[in-house]
């Protein structure tokens, strides 16, 4: 999977992208509704409105589920709320999968994901 | 759906084979396709609907229906996943009741068993961007699902184990299950923790082959000389992620089955045997809550002790050993979901699950991935 050819084909994700590179990680914020969402789209998916803020979040949450995949080297699933109340599908890396739980604080980190592309995942905090 | 113009399953077929190296997916579309045409006692020629999802090549039906040469004049290949070949039953009963075609063929097929084909990831998918990169696999979502229902509700593993153990005792008594060992909720636990919470044996199995169905008119399903199966009331649903507000307790299964069991008039409480999509044992337990077979939460509760267990439980469920342990072709269980409902309400199950009098029953799918976005689709069927 070459992450430039799905920034490429989706344009309008670039400035989700473009806060990544800068180590920050931002929301889209409807301008009309107020209300934010995950993933990233060009336009509102609650109101179809196309103006958005993309804010800067702490990327903090905790954890809403998860699963430890045994098969292989072990990793973890998880959806993870943010404090902005986005529930968002991701990994939890660098922990000891036995120490997790649901409401777990985590944050946010830029590491790369499966084929060395750029994706948000998080550790514990 | 109009009352004189329901539509009848006249058509039923699985392919006997679990492992099919010597053949290829569009052959056996082929093969179930003569299957069902043979068991309802029709022709190719009869046919002038056809409808197909998954691993079928090329155009979908543009593709089949030039190489199973028909000729058709109403056609649909909606996919969405498992539950597709349910979903195009009801679109079938739909168009057959608007009068676009009178005698429609439905297959599905494939062979991951012996042959998986890789599809390149299509970058203009707009999730794929956020979720392709992250490391996960199907039953890593679902093993969310149950984590969380556990969480929720306080569901167990034990009471998880019990939809193997059903699924197992009716498995014993089916000559081609890939799995026919009965087994206890102590083995379901003992089996590797593949992906926590969830075991191997919480898993379905994987298997090549396919089925197809066969659903006409009312005076063309009178002219045949098999039992009549009427599709009373259908349903359907597709949930996703909801841009941030992700649900993993609960399913389409809520729509589509209200929507199916308020067509057919009918309550849960008269359904006498259901067929319940299972690609994972907590697939079956929220699809029986959503269904409203018990209250949401209560699932666990409802599915221990046997009670899905024909002779045994109040509510027989997968009397073939399901995908669980029979079969689950081209990864995609749904039309086996109708299949065997069409055996019970017809009684041609195999003596030993068989219902008493199976006069209504359900046949339920879950397609693609509970815990991100899936889709359900329900029917309620009638002997009549």
């Amino acid at each position: 999977m070459i992450s430039t050819d799905f920034i490429k084909h989706s344009p309008e994700t670039k400035p989700f992208w473009d806060a990544a590179a800068a180590g920050r990680f931002v929301l889209p914020r409807c301008r009309l509704c107020r209300r934010t969402h995950w993933y990233p789209r060009g336009f509102c998916p609650h109101c179809l409105s196309t103006t958005l803020d993309w804010e800067e979040s702490s990327g903090d949450g905790e954890i809403h589920s998860f699963s430890v995949n045994r098969m292989g080297e072990p990793y973890v699933l998880a959806y993870i709320t943010l404090n902005e109340g986005l529930i968002i599908l991701t990994n939890v890396i660098e922990v000891d999968p036995a120490t997790l739980s649901i409401g777990t604080k985590v944050k946010v980190l830029f590491k790369p994901g499966v084929g060395q592309a750029p994706v948000p995942l998080f550790t514990v905090r | 759906m109009v009352h004189d113009k329901y539509a009848y399953i006249v058509g039923a077929y699985e392919h006997p084979t679990r492992k099919a190296p010597d053949k290829s997916v569009v052959q056996l579309h082929a093969e179930c396709a003569a299957g069902a045409l043979a068991d309802a006692g029709l022709t190719k020629d009869d046919v002038d609907g056809y409808f197909c999802a998954g691993e079928e090549p090329g155009l979908g039906p543009l593709t089949m229906i030039d190489f199973l040469k028909l000729r058709v004049r109403h056609c649909d290949f909606t996919d969405i996943g498992g539950s597709a070949p349910l979903q195009h039953i009801s679109h079938a009963a739909q168009a057959i009741a608007a009068g676009k075609c009178t005698v429609a063929l439905v297959t599905l097929a494939g062979r991951p068993r012996s042959g998986w084909v890789d599809r390149q990831p299509d970058v203009t998918q707009p999730d794929l961007m956020w979720e392709g990169p992250i490391r996960k696999k199907t039953l890593d979502i679902y093993a969310m699902c149950a984590r969380r229902h556990m969480y929720e509700y306080g569901t167990s593993s034990e009471q998880l184990a019990w939809i193997k153990v059903a699924a197992s005792h009716h498995a014993q008594h089916n000559p081609r299950a890939m799995l026919r060992n009965v087994v206890t909720v102590e083995d379901v636990l003992a089996s590797p923790m593949v992906s926590d919470p969830l075991h191997r044996l919480d898993c379905c199995v994987t298997s090549d082959g396919g089925g197809a169905i066969v659903v006409t008119r009312p005076e063309i399903a009178k002219s045949l000389k098999r039992p009549r199966v009427k599709v009373i009331g259908a349903g359907e649903g597709i949930q996703g992620q909801s841009a941030g507000e992700v649900d993993l307790t609960g399913s389409a299964a809520r729509q589509s089955g209200m929507i199916a069991f308020a067509e057919a008039g009918v309550t849960p409480s008269d359904i006498r045997y259901a067929s319940i999509y299972d690609s994972f044992t907590i697939t079956v337990l929220i699809a029986l809550e959503d269904l409203g077979f018990c209250a949401k939460g209560q699932g666990g509760r409802f599915v221990a002790d046997g009670n899905l267990i024909s002779g045994v439980g109040r509510l027989p469920f997968n009397t073939d050993g399901g995908g669980l342990c029979n079969n689950h072709p081209a990864t995609r269980g749904g039309i086996t979901k109708v299949i065997e409902a069409v055996r019970q309400l017809r009684g041609e199950a195999n003596p030993a699950v068989q219902v008493k009098d199976c006069a209504l029953a359900i046949a339920h799918g879950t397609g693609w991935l509970m815990g991100t976005r899936h889709s359900s689709a329900t029917l309620i069927l009638e002997r009549e």
